[in-house]
């Protein structure tokens, strides 16, 4: 088991880079190399499987990185594709937004219809048109696989790796824990800042103490780990992962109190019991375990606790533009007693996701000045620095 | 327009009913953002006083089926345990400043799909 205070670091430590040219790596050239190299090769997640419960169910997902949006359909035969979300005869946007269940989504110009399988299944006027071959005018499919529900896509022509080369060892570490959860706030905003110092800003703990001094003053760390160290981080090849502290001293203040008192402890206070939970969450099973951050590189952070998890994404639009939508999810409640614990650590987390969203336009143009050329980088940031070696690994085709 | 109503052991809190009732996480938010910390004391104390009853009487009742004067005395409890924050933690102001700005967010429902960048409908 990982002692609290001495952090037990696992994985690829090699090359990993104290100092990262920033100046560079927010640079319009560079963001366009990491386009076509990171973002049309990588596999991205884009949807919960949890939302296309049915035949017919279906979700546009814009991807502004790549100048697209997708249509993501649950087909008869059961199976979930992706494709293009682009109406066959002139490139009308095919669904506008949302979701919905349909046994055809029709394009709104001129009533194209096409089944969830991509076929065309209806043309008005069809004969109108010479040559017509329908069978070739099916929506344009994108590489499509899932993961413990969640729904990803890879834009590679030929994706380089499958999907589970692609997870590598977490591939089979978290069945069922992704199940039984009910999604409880969704946020989304679009971000003056690249799309790095975005996942930068959620993938360490070290800003705690001071970031969120006013939001949850006492969730983390406590007397025999007062500059809450992480007790476990672990890089693999693309992703990486670390454990937060909870603080076994943390105080409940009045309202919080009868907050959890009838349903489960939640953020700012952490159920730290993992014992029922599959092996990649709290993998080194450390004592005062509050909760995991996994970076799937590139653009997805996961935040996995003891009763809620919390998806967040970073899809860039360009090098100083990025949207973040972040979902929260949190075990279903059965009572009123569950859904105001839930209500209260809703909104408390809301405010601690504000501080630290709060950080990154300021450092995006504070850096725009060019007069810094550098960000360094400590041992409780190894995250950042395998963020960044994993992007120039990528970048130079490795 | 008829006023919710209480149900009558919670008598006493029937003047916060058309304030502070409020039905979701966006419109109980501006309402805290609207207000300075001595009025959110008021609704605060006075809840605080029954919170404990409230939940063992709300949980009586399945979640999906209140009757109206519960489901009023639950809207008004979910609104305290979304603005107690700035009393429980000792805070001047209702809504502290420096933090990105809740406007901003576009606070999409629970049904929203997952991961995508721009939904304009």
């Amino acid at each position: 088991m990982a002692n609290a205070a001495q952090t037990v670091f696992r994985g690829a430590m090699d090359d990993l880079p104290t100092r990262v040219d920033i100046v560079d790596k927010l640079s319009p050239e560079n963001y366009a190399r990491e386009v076509e190299r990171i973002f049309r090769r990588a596999w991205l997640p884009v949807a919960h499987l949890a939302e296309l419960p049915r035949e017919g169910s279906y979700v546009v997902v814009d991807v502004p990185t790549v100048r697209t949006s997708l249509l993501v359909m649950r087909a008869r035969d059961g199976v979930v594709r992706a494709f293009h979300n682009i109406c066959r005869h002139r490139g009308n946007k095919l669904v506008r937004a949302g979701t919905g269940c349909r046994p055809t989504v029709t394009c709104g110009f001129h009533g194209w219809s096409f089944a969830p399988d991509g076929r065309l299944a209806g043309v008005p006027d069809q004969a109108q048109f010479k040559d017509f071959d329908k069978n070739a005018l099916g929506l344009i499919p994108v590489t499509t696989e899932v993961w413990e529900g969640l729904v990803f896509v890879n834009f590679d022509r030929e994706p380089r790796w499958s999907l589970a080369e692609w997870l590598g060892p977490m591939y089979d570490q978290f069945a069922g824990y992704w199940d039984d959860k009910e999604k409880l706030t969704s946020y989304q905003a679009e971000f003056h800042c690249n799309w790095h110092l975005g996942v930068n800003a959620f993938t360490e703990g070290y800003h705690t103490l001071f970031l969120h001094k006013n939001t949850v003053p006492d969730y983390q760390g406590g007397r025999s780990n007062p500059l809450r160290h992480r007790p476990y981080m672990e890089m693999m090849q693309r992703h990486h992962r670390y454990s937060a502290p909870r603080n076994p001293d943390h105080k409940a203040t009045p309202a919080e109190v009868f907050a959890f008192k009838y349903g489960r402890k939640l953020v700012p206070a952490y159920d730290g019991d993992s014992s029922k939970l599959p092996p990649g969450v709290n993998p080194a099973r450390a004592d005062n375990w509050a909760f995991d951050v996994i970076e799937l590189f590139p653009n997805f952070v996961m935040l996995n606790s003891n009763n809620w998890h919390l998806g967040i994404w970073f899809w860039p639009v360009d090098a100083g533009q990025t949207v973040i939508r972040a979902d929260r999810y949190l075990y279903k409640a059965k009572t009123a007693g569950e859904r105001l614990g839930q209500a209260y650590s809703k909104v408390r987390a809301r405010e601690v996701l504000r501080e630290d969203l709060n950080t990154m336009e300021a450092t995006q143009a504070a850096l725009m000045s060019g007069v810094m050329r550098d960000i360094v980088l400590s041992q409780q940031e190894l995250a950042l620095q395998h963020h960044f070696k994993v992007t120039d690994d990528m970048l130079r085709d490795v | 327009m008829t006023a919710r109503m209480l149900p009558p052991q919670f008598s006493e809190l029937q003047p916060f009913v058309a304030d502070w009732a409020l039905p979701d996480e966006r419109a109980r938010y501006e309402k805290l953002a609207a207000s300075d910390i001595p009025t959110l004391r008021v609704f605060y104390d006075a809840m605080m006083k029954r919170i404990d009853e409230i939940i063992v009487f709300l949980d009586t009742f399945p979640l999906d089926a209140m009757p109206p004067d519960a489901a009023t005395l639950f809207d008004l409890a979910l609104t305290f345990m979304e603005t107690a924050h700035p009393i429980d933690l000792n805070w001047s102001i209702t809504d502290i400043e420096d933090k990105f700005p809740a406007e901003r967010f576009n606070f999409l429902p629970p049904s929203a799909p997952a991961g995508g960048a721009r939904q304009t409908s």
